[in-house]
């Protein structure tokens, strides 16, 4: 639940900067600053909000032995 | 002719969808002034097609879940469960693998008209327009079949039993991939009806914005196809990390399997590219919008858009032909797969590179010259995974007693034909002589070469390889020599001599052309129609073997991977004992390598256990 | 999901697959919202037209991310079984879906005054726009199901990952509208 309210408060924030930088920055400095800004935002919203690193934790396990055949992982499969 | 009544019921659905759709359009178009007929055909097709797949039978089996109701789902029957919305992944890979043997033959037909036209070099038997409507849609439909025939069928059939698995991730979604096909071919035969569409497959604007409604209708059915295309790559991938029997780690993972999985990752993000470039083309139509129009617009746009799905794209049809072809000739040469992690680590490069190769097609269209020189050298790079690929091929070859079978024979014609196209590549990729040779015959050439000559080539040595899995019975091997023989021979007759016509200047997409070509074109005619003929014996013997061929064993290649394991066709749930993998696919030579054990406890009927147990 | 056979694999969960393939579809969506994106300044640079209405954008901004805020708490309530608590932050999310329709709507009666479709920056606001309200109605649409379904369940089993794939694909709108936001609204 505080996650939530922590997350939104730091987009509301960020939402701020970025407004307040487009009315005074400039051409190419601006576009690279809202591009940063848009990244840390939707990682935000990926990284809380959806759960991206639930996801890789699940899935984690099939990536194993992808780089090496262990002859271990045989003996204690299903 | 219950069985026809799913069928049915999807075309009445469809009716109703389109007149829904119609109205609606009519309604708002009415309402803002004169209704028009581009914005009713559009929703009109958006609200068939929905109609459409409810109709086959997506209602009974997902719909109803969305209002709370119970789904029902029978994926067993007779032949009519190949005539409804199934979830089995054999059923629907034999429906792709059908469905696109009869629009193969189809544009193949179309190829002859266009060989009858180009014969003479006068303009005799069509108008232009209609000789560029054929040779566009001759174009789109064989494109289709180059990527669904690999990734809808033999992907959907083959990949879930050589990876130990009983069905695909999603098997509904799987089931709609293959159900909104039968929309994307009914559109490109009626465009004909609409003026047809002369813009060739690519379909630039400002023609393609330009040009009759049957080219509104072509766009249609290319955006539905990569839908499919784009749920199919997502089901594959889903399934190659999630349903993998126990033990099949990933470097033991055929090579199929991997090939399928990098084919995979490109249809899921670059074929939204072109989804987005058709979509930009529509809105032009028909919001009068300026994507490619100046003021504003810039027609260039479409061709990055463009390319930077259909330049992956010939991966997504080359790579699974690659993996079958490596496939066919580890178990015919009873030899490893040489550097199996080599050409692992080849298909991950060519998708890499796939992606920053796209301007290459782009050379002669005004893009800005500093961008020739990157583009040349990344796309000449793609020759080492490629080369990376062939020298497994020649490796596993090397040295081995080959069982010449059919499928093995087309699999060498694969190595012979794609050095071919390779080589003739280079000339393209290479700016100085790709602004002579563009838009010629050799361009036309060297892409049958990598196109057929690679992949159709590769899709008739995988049809004849698990035509035994697939049917359970066994093809005539007179007849499919027979069948290669005529269609190698007349197949490099009539590409070869088109390199010659293509290098001293004869442009493509023209039905009249200058008569000093018309010697080498006439030779170029008479072997295609050769090479039509070729087809007959093939037709004969799939439909012939399929309803009285002799039964075949479960493993008439003595392949060890897990697709011949299991009967001959599979059972419903494909295994009838859990397999549970224990050593590399290509383990021959090697008797104390054995991919997979059964586990007979893991069903109820208890057959006799095998002798090395562990 | 309701699969013919019974899923000998038991690695994985049929809720893992679940996730695993809405992430690759939103990979895949999400490249189509790049190419959206690029082509914004591929045919308009990064000029503006003076007469966008900032006002608009900015309330839409908000609107959104909040909305993404009610969608996380409506999840959350879910997993933790508090099933009254979740219909109400998702009809909350619905309603601020459908208030956002309705802006892009003005939106779109103001921009075709000022630029129509038949010029650059209309064809670029028309169809980042367009793409993007069609996803947040088929957002909508997929959490009135997900409401009603809820309001049905017997057990919380049943609806999780209803609940979870729709905010999911909910918080995946309102990702694409925070890089589209500044590419119509800010960028020049």
């Amino acid at each position: 639940m505080k996650t939530g309210w922590v997350v939104i408060g730091l987009l509301a924030v960020m939402t701020a900067v970025e407004f307040a930088i487009a009315v005074m920055a400039k051409d190419s400095l601006l576009l690279a600053l809202l591009l940063i800004i848009a990244l840390a935002k939707g990682w935000l919203i990926i990284q809380y909000f959806m759960h991206f690193g639930q996801l890789w934790e699940h899935v984690s396990d099939a990536w194993y032995g992808m780089l090496n055949d262990d002859p271990a992982a045989d003996s204690d499969e299903d | 002719m219950a069985a026809f009544f799913p069928l049915v019921r999807g075309l009445v659905y469809a009716a109703v969808g389109f007149a829904i759709g119609a109205g609606i359009s009519l309604g708002i178009t009415g309402l803002t002034g004169e209704p028009a007929k581009e914005p009713l055909i559009v929703l009109g097709y958006v609200f068939a097609v929905i109609g459409w797949l409810m109709g086959v039978g997506m209602w009974k089996a997902w719909g109803r879940e969305w209002f709370g109701k119970s789904t029902s789902n029978n994926p067993s029957g007779g032949w009519e469960r190949y005539l409804r919305f199934n979830t089995d992944h054999k059923v629907i890979g034999i429906q792709y693998l059908t469905s696109l043997a009869v629009v193969f033959l189809l544009a193949g037909l179309l190829a002859m008209v266009i060989r009858a036209e180009l014969a003479d070099s006068g303009q005799n038997l069509l108008t232009k327009t209609d000789y560029n409507t054929t040779m566009s849609l001759h174009g789109i439909m064989m494109i289709a079949v180059a990527v669904a025939a690999v990734m809808g069928g033999f992907s959907n059939f083959v990949l879930p039993l050589i990876i130990g698995a009983e069905d695909v991730a999603f098997p509904r979604i799987n089931a709609l991939s293959f159900w909104i096909v039968p929309p994307v071919v009914v559109m490109l035969l009626l465009s004909p009806l609409f003026g047809g569409f002369d813009t060739g497959w690519t379909a630039y604007p400002p023609l393609a914005t330009q040009a009759a409604t049957g080219a509104l209708l072509f766009e249609l059915a290319f955006l539905t196809f990569g839908i499919s295309s784009i749920l199919g790559g997502m089901n594959f991938i889903a399934t190659i990390i999630t349903q993998r029997a126990p033990g099949m780690t990933w470097g033991r993972l055929p090579i199929f399997a991997w090939s399928v999985l990098a084919a995979s990752v490109i249809s899921l993000t670059a074929t939204q590219w072109v989804a987005y470039g058709l979509l930009m083309i529509i809105f032009e139509r028909i919001f009068n919008m300026v994507f490619f129009s100046p003021p504003g617009g810039n027609a260039l746009l479409y061709e990055h858009v463009f390319w930077f799905y259909s330049h992956p794209a010939v991966y997504i049809m080359i790579l699974p032909a690659f993996g079958a072809e490596l496939e066919i000739i580890s178990h015919f040469a009873r030899k490893p797969l040489f550097a199996y992690r080599w050409v692992v680590r080849s298909f991950a490069l060519i998708v890499f590179l796939s992606f920053i190769v796209w301007a290459h097609h782009l050379f002669t269209s005004g893009m800005g010259e500093n961008l020739h020189g990157p583009f040349m050298i990344l796309t000449e790079l793609i020759s080492i995974p490629t080369g990376i690929v062939f020298l497994s091929a020649l490796g596993t070859l090397w040295r081995s007693k080959l069982r010449l079978k059919v499928p093995l024979l087309f699999a060498l014609g694969v190595v012979f034909n794609f050095t071919i196209g390779g080589l003739t590549g280079i000339f393209l990729a290479d700016v100085a002589t790709d602004i002579s040779l563009q838009d010629t015959y050799f361009v036309v050439a060297h892409f049958h070469y990598t196109i057929m000559g690679g992949e159709i080539f590769a899709i008739f040595a995988a049809g004849y390889y698990w035509f035994p899995k697939i049917t359970g019975r066994m093809y005539n091997e007179t007849l499919g020599r027979i069948h290669f023989g005529l269609m190698f021979v007349l197949y490099n007759i009539t590409f070869l001599a088109m390199f010659i016509p293509g290098s001293v200047g004869m442009n493509r997409r023209v039905a009249e052309y200058p008569p000093q070509y018309e010697f080498m074109n006439l030779i170029v005619s008479i072997a295609a129609f050769g090479l039509g003929l070729a087809f007959l014996p093939w037709i004969y013997n799939m439909l012939n073997s399929w309803i009285r061929g002799e039964k075949a064993p479960d493993n008439p290649w003595g392949a060890k991977t897990l697709e011949w394991q299991t009967s001959s066709p599979p059972p419903l749930e494909n295994f009838h004992e859990m397999p549970k993998v224990t050593g590399d696919p290509y383990g021959y030579g090697d008797e104390t390598v054995i991919h997979a054990r059964f586990d007979p406890s893991t069903t109820a009927s208890h057959q006799p256990a095998p002798a090395e147990g562990d | 999901m309701t699969q013919h056979v019974p899923n000998v694999n038991h690695r994985f969960n049929s809720l893992t697959i679940n996730r695993l393939g809405l992430w690759l579809f939103l990979v895949s969506d999400a490249s189509f919202f790049i190419a959206l994106i690029t082509s914004r300044f591929f045919v308009e640079g990064t000029s503006r037209p003076d007469h966008v209405n900032q006002a608009l954008g900015l309330g839409l901004t908000v609107l959104l991310l909040l909305s993404s805020l009610t969608a996380y708490r409506a999840e959350a309530a879910a997993e933790h079984g508090d099933r009254k608590q979740a219909q109400k932050m998702l009809l909350a999310t619905i309603a601020m879906g459908v208030i956002f329709i309705v802006g892009v709507a003005f939106e779109w009666y103001e921009a075709l005054q000022h630029f129509p479709p038949s010029t650059g920056f209309g064809t670029i606001l028309f169809t980042l726009t367009g793409v993007h309200v069609t996803h947040v109605a088929t957002g909508v649409l997929a959490l009135g199901f997900v409401y009603f379904q809820v309001r049905r369940s017997e057990s919380d089993a049943d609806s999780q990952w209803a609940v979870e794939g729709a905010v999911k694909w909910w918080h995946f709108v309102d990702v694409a509208w925070v890089f589209i936001y500044p590419t119509l609204y800010l960028v020049g």
